[in-house]
């Protein structure tokens, strides 16, 4: 079970001021500006990214990528509640007040 | 207050107006705006609190630059619509150092200033009229393999740093016109001998072991090339053998990001954007790969090598 560091009707956004994305050979590689940490991301993590250019709240995200692949829901919100507990804490991500 | 410009040359794509000839640079007819000042003049230390009186002075911000060397010259760069770079010449018999700084440290940050970033890389033009460029740690042999190149055949397009840029119109990455000498360990010279391309030996020496030398004017190499391969050269352990391994993805970016000269400014001088911009561009155009070489490798052998590779991209 992952850490809940938010609820699921938080909304999520990017920090795109300090973040920047680049896809070099088909892989994803997101870096923070100040710490100059890199993060790579693979497919379903890319898409995650991408969805949360508007920001959407963590079911909402949920929502559309139970409607993009074939998992079920148990899975789909604990394996994206890691991703996401990751890119909040590397803050490539923040929780909208 | 007006300025006299003796000077006009072409450097790392920016156009260079000084009171004082260079003839490491490229001469250049442009009419086009300046893009950097070389200006010679008093330079005052700014007025801030250090622990005590030191020999090195340097402070970096947003659109400025100070230096200070020792009791022989100090350096201001302060960059608005053009660049201003002035040079207090403490003392004439220093000069050659104070060269060698211009072009090292100051000329970063003038780079980083204009948005352009150097490779800390040598380059030679291949036989199909492209480059490829070798990186690495200093010492590891950048400039020796692009100089046993160059007995090959291959001119040198660029010693110690590289600038590259982005051309929309065929959307490829070229390397622009550089300084025109070469660096090479004392070791390296003496093993390499008389190099017919080589003139001016005068002399400069940066370090007990280090030399610098013009490249004749006959070799130069004057306006962007295409860039076609980029080289890492690393060290690796006695019993292995050469080897080339391509880098991908992340890595890619990451190992590239190492190669940039005086990155370390990039922060400071709140160019992180421009400077990842410009990492994606190279890196989603240009093949990376490591090119490994255990410790005990000839310098005939590792060149044997090199040749057959780069031959082979052609």
């Amino acid at each position: 079970m992952a850490d809940k560091l938010f609820e699921d009707s938080d909304v999520l956004k990017r920090n795109d001021e300090d973040v920047m994305f680049s896809e070099v050979d088909g892989e994803s590689v997101i870096m923070h500006m100040q710490s100059g940490r890199y993060f790579g991301l693979n497919s379903v993590s890319t898409d995650i990214w991408n969805h949360l250019e508007n920001k959407v709240s963590f079911s909402e995200l949920i929502e559309f990528l139970m409607k993009e692949y074939e998992v079920n829901k148990e899975q789909c919100t604990n394996e994206t509640r890691n991703i996401i507990n990751a890119l909040l804490k590397l803050k490539f991500l923040a929780i909208q007040d | 207050m007006p300025l006299v410009h003796h000077y006009i040359y072409n450097l790392f794509g920016l156009t260079i107006a000084s009171e004082r000839e260079f003839l490491e640079l490229i001469p250049s007819s442009a009419k086009n705006a300046i893009d950097v000042h070389i200006r010679f003049g008093k330079v005052d230390v700014p007025d801030v609190k250090v622990k005590e009186e030191t020999a090195f002075l340097q402070l970096l911000k947003q659109d400025y630059y100070f230096l200070k060397l020792e009791s022989f010259a100090r350096f201001l760069v302060i960059h608005d619509e053009t660049t201003m770079i002035t040079i207090d010449v403490i003392d004439e018999a220093k000069y050659s150092y104070v060269k060698s700084w211009l072009f090292g440290s100051v000329f970063s940050a003038v780079l980083h200033m204009n948005n352009r970033f150097a490779l800390h890389a040598s380059a030679v033009k291949t036989q199909d009229g492209e480059v490829v460029l070798f990186c690495g740690r200093s010492g590891i042999g950048k400039s020796t393999i692009a100089t046993r190149l160059n007995n090959k055949g291959f001119d040198i397009v660029s010693d110690d740093k590289a600038v590259l840029s982005l051309k929309k119109d065929d959307d490829s990455i070229y390397i622009e016109p550089s300084i025109q000498i070469t660096r090479l360990w004392n070791d390296s010279y003496d093993k390499l001998g008389d190099d017919g391309f080589l003139e001016n030996p005068e002399s400069v020496s940066l370090n007990e072991e280090k030399f610098q030398f013009l490249i004749k004017k006959e070799n130069r190499i004057l306006s962007p090339l295409k860039v076609k391969a980029i080289y890492i050269i690393r060290q690796i352990k006695e019993d292995s053998h050469l080897q080339l391994r391509r880098i991908n993805g992340k890595l890619k970016h990451q190992r590239l990001k190492e190669q940039i000269h005086r990155k370390q400014f990039i922060p400071k001088l709140k160019k992180q954007r421009e400077h990842w911009q410009y990492l994606h561009d190279i890196a989603t155009r240009i093949p990376v790969t490591a090119l490994l070489r255990p410790l005990k490798t000839s310098h005939e052998d590792f060149t044997s090598y090199v040749v057959k590779e780069i031959t082979k991209q052609s």
